[in-house]
């Protein structure tokens, strides 16, 4: 595995967890909306500037 | 009076624990014991040697009564493997590396600290278990949460709060510690805003004497409260419905330890006092948590209503897993068609749960009469002592320690008295981190022991029930 397919995983991971996030189930929203801040926190930490090219 | 908001069925996640039968959760739980007795036998030495010194192998489990067929486990045999196999002892189940917290019990028992290693599966658990009793209590994503307990550092009261209320997705505020009783009381009416606090039972009860004293009603300044969860110590119900007319919002109580998962159990909407007056139940997470209350004597489950020692095993926790665990605490054990939310969970009487030692829960400090013994009668000065925990008109929890000096002792010079109770004070502050107020009398005003000594009196449940 290289670098890109980590990003390309976390990427994966941040669209998936999207979905969650509209859940229905109150007890649980705030937990996935919790992983979500986790995943994107990780995409941030590992950011280059050609990460940051396309709309902010 | 706002009353908490009913969530019965209304957590698709939470849904099937609630709605399932008594036989379904039993069979659930028996499905979840065999597979941690497979994972203790595989994966950790301390139970591997438990386990087949009770004869019991993966496999044997039958029902959950062969269960009670693993020996307790001990604080003294966890501090005895982690002495011989430091830190964490022969228990931890996990590799090292995955090891993300250090988790320790209190240590004011003089006893010594247990070890735990947290792996982040742990800790995202524990905060679930914080979180859901707190949801239970009717807390919601954004709403500003006042933590009054003394948040981070190594035990589970410190650092598991912190969790449970970041994925609430709760405004946080962690006061405890940070702010005085009046710097909250500021905070408070600077923020204007507040749904839901977290504080010990005696916190709780200093911080509304705080309001009380300045002539604020609680309510008044913050009608949007939704909740008040309350834990560590006991309380008459008459206290509680007080809490609750000041702040027009439940009470709710949940009990946890170190050796649990998160909260072992907490109130359902019915809160910590029922619509009858009658105490309420606190509901076990039993799936997470398979909790016993067991006669202190025979081992044998208590019957419904009796009080018991309460016996934990986690049935998730991978890092420094228990099985059958005596905490020593005890409680008064009901089956779950006790209350009528409907859940199938069993409960434990809100209110009521205490220690069957003499330890004494003060200002969130375990302090053990045992250990203040060995701070004053090092003092050869020292004929006997009494202590007294009670709560002052200002609402806090104090501590009196009645001396009594030795006859000979009695014609030292002033000075010299002063660096005797100077030494004592330091002494007692240092060993159970509480400040103890000390007095001389004459030793004709202290009881006299014909067997066990029962020098400590707990005053502050009538403290409480006196204001109103």
């Amino acid at each position: 595995m290289d670098a890109d397919d980590e990003a390309r995983i976390l990427d994966t991971l941040r669209r998936e967890a999207e979905k969650l996030l509209a859940s229905p189930d109150p007890l649980m929203r705030s937990q996935y909306q919790h992983l979500y801040g986790r995943i994107t926190a990780l995409i941030a930490a590992r950011a280059g500037a050609a990460d940051l090219a396309g709309p902010a | 009076m706002r009353e908490t908001e009913p969530f019965f069925g209304r957590s698709a996640a939470l849904a099937p624990f609630e709605r399932m039968t008594r036989a379904e959760l039993d069979e659930l739980l028996l499905a979840k014991l065999r597979r941690q007795i497979e994972r203790a036998w595989r994966t950790n030495p301390f139970y591997r040697r438990k386990l087949e010194s009770a004869r019991i192998g993966p496999g044997d489990l039958k029902s959950l009564a062969d269960f009670r067929r693993i020996p307790l486990s001990t604080k003294e045999e966890f501090l005895a493997d982690q002495q011989a196999a430091p830190p964490f002892g022969t228990r931890l189940g996990v590799p090292r590396e995955e090891v993300v917290l250090v988790n320790m019990t209190g240590g004011t028992s003089g006893k010594g600290q247990e070890v735990y290693g947290r792996t982040q599966h742990d800790v995202a658990l524990q905060g679930f278990l914080h979180y859901l009793p707190w949801y239970m209590a009717g807390l919601r994503p954004g709403q500003m949460a006042l933590n009054c307990v003394p948040a981070g550092g190594v035990t589970t009261g410190g650092w598991g709060p912190p969790e449970g209320f970041r994925i609430a997705g709760a405004t946080a505020v962690h006061a405890g510690g940070a702010l005085s009783t009046d710097g909250k009381v500021d905070l408070l009416q600077r923020l204007g805003e507040l749904h839901f606090i977290y504080a010990s039972t005696n916190y709780m009860h200093t911080l509304t004497e705080a309001f009380r004293r300045r002539g604020i009603r609680p309510a008044d300044l913050l009608p949007m409260m939704r909740g008040i969860f309350i834990v560590a110590e006991g309380y008459p119900a008459e206290w509680a419905r007080a809490i609750e007319d000041a702040w027009q919002c439940r009470v709710h109580e949940g009990y946890g330890s170190t050796q649990g998962t998160g909260f072992v159990c907490s109130t359902c909407e019915h809160g910590a006092v029922r619509a009858d007056a009658r105490r309420g139940l606190m509901h076990i997470f039993e799936w997470l948590n398979y909790t016993e209350v067991v006669d202190p004597d025979t081992g044998a489950p208590v019957a419904p209503g009796e009080e018991g020692e309460i016996v934990l095993t986690n049935l998730d926790i991978q890092g420094s897993p228990v099985l059958r665990f005596s905490t020593r605490d005890k409680g008064r054990w009901f089956p779950h068609d006790a209350c009528d939310c409907g859940r199938p969970w069993h409960c434990i009487e809100a209110g009521g749960v205490g220690r069957y030692d003499d330890m004494l829960k003060i200002r969130g400090n375990n302090v053990w009469p045992l250990t203040v013994d060995q701070v004053i009668f090092a003092h050869p000065e020292v004929a006997e002592y009494t202590g007294r925990v009670f709560v002052d008109d200002a609402g806090r929890t104090e501590v009196e320690i009645r001396l009594a000096l030795k006859s000979e002792a009695l014609g030292m010079p002033a000075a010299a008295q002063e660096r005797l109770l100077a030494a004592i004070r330091d002494g007692i502050k240092d060993r159970t981190n509480v400040a103890m107020q000390l007095r001389v009398v004459p030793v004709a005003e202290l009881p006299q022991y014909l067997y066990k000594a029962r020098r400590w009196t707990d005053e502050r449940k009538s403290g409480y029930a006196a204001k109103k």
